[in-house]
C-alpha cells in the first residue's frame, strides 16, 4: 500500500549544524508518505526543533536534500520557501501558539491573511473564511460561539491549543507538523485532543508528523520514526 | 503590507497604556520644539516690526544698536543730545518728507515719557505700514495734554481726563517729580505691540515748560524766572533723537552720509531695518539654543520610544516565532516593527499639533496681553514642515534598530523559541 502513495517529505543525506564540522543533525535518509500519520520521537536536544526547521523551510541543510511535496527546498530562495510553508504546512507548538492581540477568530483565520491558496481553499469549502474557521473551531471542541470573539489571553491551554490546531488546518494544508502540542496539558485531554486532531487531518487530507517524547500516544500512529535511530550526528559527539 | 499594517496596529493597541505613554512623551517634545520655533519667528517678526516706514533714525554719535534702542526700544539713554538747529537744518533738506523730533528723559511710575509732534501721529508706522489709531480721545493740543499707550493706560486703570503727574528721571521711584505741571490724559492709543504701547506722549513745548525751573538736574523753584508759561517761548533747545521720512528711499544712504559728516555736530543716522538686524543677530545665540534644547529634548521622546520597543522585543520573540511558521517574511517582521514606530511618531506629531494649537487658542490672549507678542494662528510653514519631517523619519529610523534585530530574531529563532 505504502508505496503506491506519494512520498510528501524526503530527506536524503541531509547534514545540518550551525558551526562547520558540528553537524546537529546527520540524517542519511527520512521518508514520510502522503496521508501517514506519523510519530516522530525523541528526547529534547536530540534535534527535534532543528529538523522541523528544516522540514518547514526555514533553515537549509549544509549538505544533502530536503523535498516536501516533491519540491526540492535547498535548491529555492527565502522568500520561495516563506511563501511554500505559508501555502501548504500548518505548524501547531508546544504552547503559546497565538497571538494576544487577535481574536479567537482572528487568530485562527491568520495564515489565510499570507496565502492565497489556503484561502481559496478555506473560502472553497465553508463559503466564507469566517464558517472555515468557527466550523474548524466547533469540530475541535470549541462549540460556544461566545468563545469565538473572544481574546484568546482568558482561554485555558487546552482551549489554546484547539485554536492552534484550528489555525494550522485552516485551508487545509498538504501538511500539519505538530511539535509536542499535548505537553502541556493532562493525560485525559491529550488523547482527546489528538483524537480530533487526527480526525481532521482525515477530513482534510492533510498528512500529520508528530513530534512528542511521550511513548503513550504512539498507539494513535500509523508510523513511528525515533530521531535517535535515524539521526547519527550524536554518536560524533 | 495592508496585512502587516493591520496587525501592527492590532499589537499596539493591545499594548496602549505604554503605547500612549509613549506618544504622549513624543507630542509633549514635538510640541516644545514646535512652540520654541513658533515663539522665536513670531518674536523675531514682533521685533523687527516695531518701527516700519521711517528710513532714518538720527541721533547723537554713539552705537547703531544703543541708538536703535533708545529711540526705538525706549531701552537705555542717550550719551547725547541733537541741538534744534541741527534738527531744523536736516528737516530742511530737499529729501526730506516728514521728520518726527523725540525727547526723551522723564518717566511715569516707570513707563518712559516722550515728547514730540504731532507729526507723530501722522507719519510713525509699525508692523505692515500700520498708522497709529486712537482707542480713545485725540492728539496733545494744549500745553499739558499726555497722549498714553495701551498699556500705560490698562496697568495704570487710566481714563481720559485724568491727571498725570511726571518724574523726572527715568527710574520708576523717582523722587523728583515734576508736582508743579499736572498733565491732563487726553487720549489713549490702540495696542500695537511694540514698545509705543509702554509710553506716555506728550508735545515738546511742554518737555521744555516741565523743565524751567530746573538746573543741573535739580528743581529750584523760581530759578527760571517768574514770567507765565503762556508768555514764554517754549522751543526747544534740545531733543534727543529724530525719525526721518524721504520721498525717495534711494536717497537713504547720501542723506546717512551727509548727516554723518555733519560739521558742527557729532551725529549719527543709521537705517532702522540694519540696525534691527544687527541687534537680533545678538540675540541669535539665545535663539538658536533654545532651538537646541528643543531638538534634544525630542532626542529624548524618540529614546524613550526606542528603548519600550527595544525592552518589549524579548517578549515578543513568541510572537515573531509564529509570525514565522505562517509564513511572514524576515522583512515584513522589521517592517512590522518599523511601521509601529512610524504609526507612533505620526500620532504623537499629530496630537503635538493639537496641544499647541489648542495650547495657543487658550493662550494667545494672555501672551498678548503680558508680553505684547502676538502669535499669528497660521499653519506650519516650509521650515516647521521640515522640522516635522525631519522627526518623523528619525522615528522610522528608530524602528529600523528593533526591526534589524527582529529580522536577526526571527532568522535564527525560526519557529522555536526557548523561553
Amino acid at each position: 500500500m505504502q508505496e503506491m502513495k506519494k512520498t510528501i517529505i524526503e530527506l536524503d543525506s541531509v547534514v545540518f549544524g550551525w558551526t562547520e564540522g558540528q553537524p546537529v543533525l546527520n540524517i542519511p535518509e527520512l521518508s514520510v508518505a502522503s496521508g501517514e500519520r506519523v510519530f516522530l520521537k525523541g528526547p529534547s536536544g536530540s534535534g527535534k526543533s532543528t529538523l522541523l526547521n528544516l522540514i518547514a523551510g526555514i533553515h537549509t541543510p549544509r549538505q544533502g536534500s530536503v523535498r516536501v511535496l516533491g519540491e526540492a527546498l535547498h535548491h529555492q530562495g527565502s522568500a520561495w520557501r516563506d511563501n511554500f510553508r505559508a501555502d501548504h504546512i500548518g505548524l501547531i507548538f508546544q504552547q503559546f501558539n497565538l497571538l494576544p492581540y487577535l481574536s479567537v477568530l482572528d487568530n485562527v483565520m491568520l495564515p489565510c491573511l499570507f496565502s492565497k491558496r489556503r484561502k481559496a481553499r478555506a473560502t472553497e469549502r465553508y463559503g466564507s473564511l469566517e464558517e472555515a474557521a468557527t466550523q474548524l473551531l466547533k469540530h475541535l471542541g470549541m462549540v460556544s460561539d461566545a468563545l469565538h470573539g473572544r481574546g484568546v489571553t482568558r482561554l485555558s491551554i487546552g482551549q489554546q491549543q484547539r485554536v492552534a490546531a484550528a489555525r494550522a488546518l485552516i485551508g487545509s494544508p498538504e501538511l500539519i507538523i505538530a511539535d509536542e502540542p499535548t505537553s502541556a496539558l493532562d493525560s485525559d485531554s491529550r488523547n482527546g485532543f489528538l483524537d480530533l486532531l487526527i480526525g481532521e487531518c482525515d477530513l482534510s487530507g492533510s498528512t500529520l508528523v508528530f513530534v512528542s517524547h511521550d511513548s503513550s500516544l504512539e498507539a494513535h500512529f500509523s508510523q513511528i520514526i525515533s530521531l535517535r535511530d535515524i539521526n547519527h550526528a550524536e554518536e560524533l559527539v | 503590507m495592508k496585512v502587516v499594517l493591520m496587525l501592527a496596529l492590532r499589537s499596539l493597541y493591545n499594548r496602549r497604556l505604554t503605547a500612549i505613554m509613549t506618544m504622549i512623551s513624543i507630542a509633549v517634545s514635538v510640541a516644545l520644539l514646535l512652540g520654541v520655533e513658533k515663539i522665536r519667528t513670531e518674536a523675531k517678526h514682533s521685533f523687527s516690526s516695531t518701527i516700519s516706514g521711517t528710513d532714518l533714525i538720527i541721533g547723537a554719535r554713539s552705537g547703531s544698536v544703543q541708538l536703535l534702542l533708545y529711540s526705538v526700544f525706549r531701552i537705555g539713554n542717550a550719551t547725547n543730545n541733537i541741538s534744534w538747529e541741527s534738527y531744523q537744518q536736516i528737516a530742511s533738506q530737499q529729501a526730506v518728507e516728514w521728520t518726527i523730533p523725540i525727547s526723551l528723559g522723564d518717566s511715569h511710575r516707570g513707563y518712559r515719557v516722550l515728547g514730540t509732534t504731532t507729526d507723530y501721529f501722522n507719519h510713525y508706522r509699525y508692523g505692515r505700514n500700520h498708522a497709529l489709531a486712537f482707542r480713545k480721545g485725540l492728539p496733545f493740543a494744549a500745553l499739558h495734554d499726555v497722549v498714553l499707550g495701551f498699556e500705560v493706560a490698562k496697568t495704570l486703570g487710566y481714563q481720559l481726563g485724568e491727571k498725570v503727574v511726571i518724574s523726572h528721571g527715568t527710574g520708576s521711584t523717582s523722587f523728583s517729580k515734576h508736582g508743579d505741571q499736572p498733565f491732563t490724559v487726553v487720549g489713549i492709543l490702540e495696542p500695537t505691540g511694540t514698545p509705543l504701547d509702554r509710553t506716555l506722549h506728550v508735545s515738546l513745548e511742554a518737555i521744555e515748560a516741565i523743565h524751567i525751573d530746573w538746573r543741573s538736574g535739580s528743581y529750584i523753584p523760581g530759578s527760571g524766572g517768574k514770567a507765565p508759561l503762556s508768555e514764554r517761548n517754549l522751543e526747544p533747545k534740545q531733543i534727543t533723537a529724530m525719525l526721518v521720512g524721504l520721498k525717495s528711499k534711494m536717497s537713504a544712504f547720501q542723506l546717512q552720509r551727509s548727516v554723518n559728516n555733519y560739521r558742527q555736530e557729532a551725529l549719527q543716522a543709521i537705517l532702522p531695518g540694519v540696525a534691527l538686524q544687527e541687534l537680533w543677530g545678538m540675540l541669535g545665540i539665545v535663539e538658536s539654543t533654545l532651538l537646541i534644547i528643543s531638538a534634544f529634548v525630542v532626542a529624548t521622546g524618540l529614546f524613550g520610544m526606542l528603548t519600550v520597543l527595544l525592552t518589549s522585543l524579548n517578549e515578543r520573540r513568541r510572537e515573531m516565532a509564529i509570525l514565522r511558521s505562517i509564513g511572514v517574511r524576515p522583512w515584513q517582521i522589521c517592517l512590522l516593527l518599523v511601521l509601529e514606530t512610524g504609526g507612533l511618531t505620526l500620532a504623537g506629531m499629530l496630537l503635538a499639533m493639537s496641544f499647541l494649537y489648542g495650547g495657543l487658542a487658550i493662550f494667545m490672549p494672555l501672551i498678548e496681553s503680558h508680553f505684547g507678542l502676538f502669535i499669528e494662528l497660521s499653519l506650519p510653514g516650509v521650515y516647521e514642515l521640515k522640522l516635522l519631517s525631519l522627526v518623523f523619519f528619525t522615528g522610522l529610523l528608530c524602528g529600523v534598530l528593533p526591526g534589524y534585530a527582529a529580522y536577526r530574531y526571527s532568522l535564527a529563532d525560526g519557529m522555536t523559541v526557548r523561553l
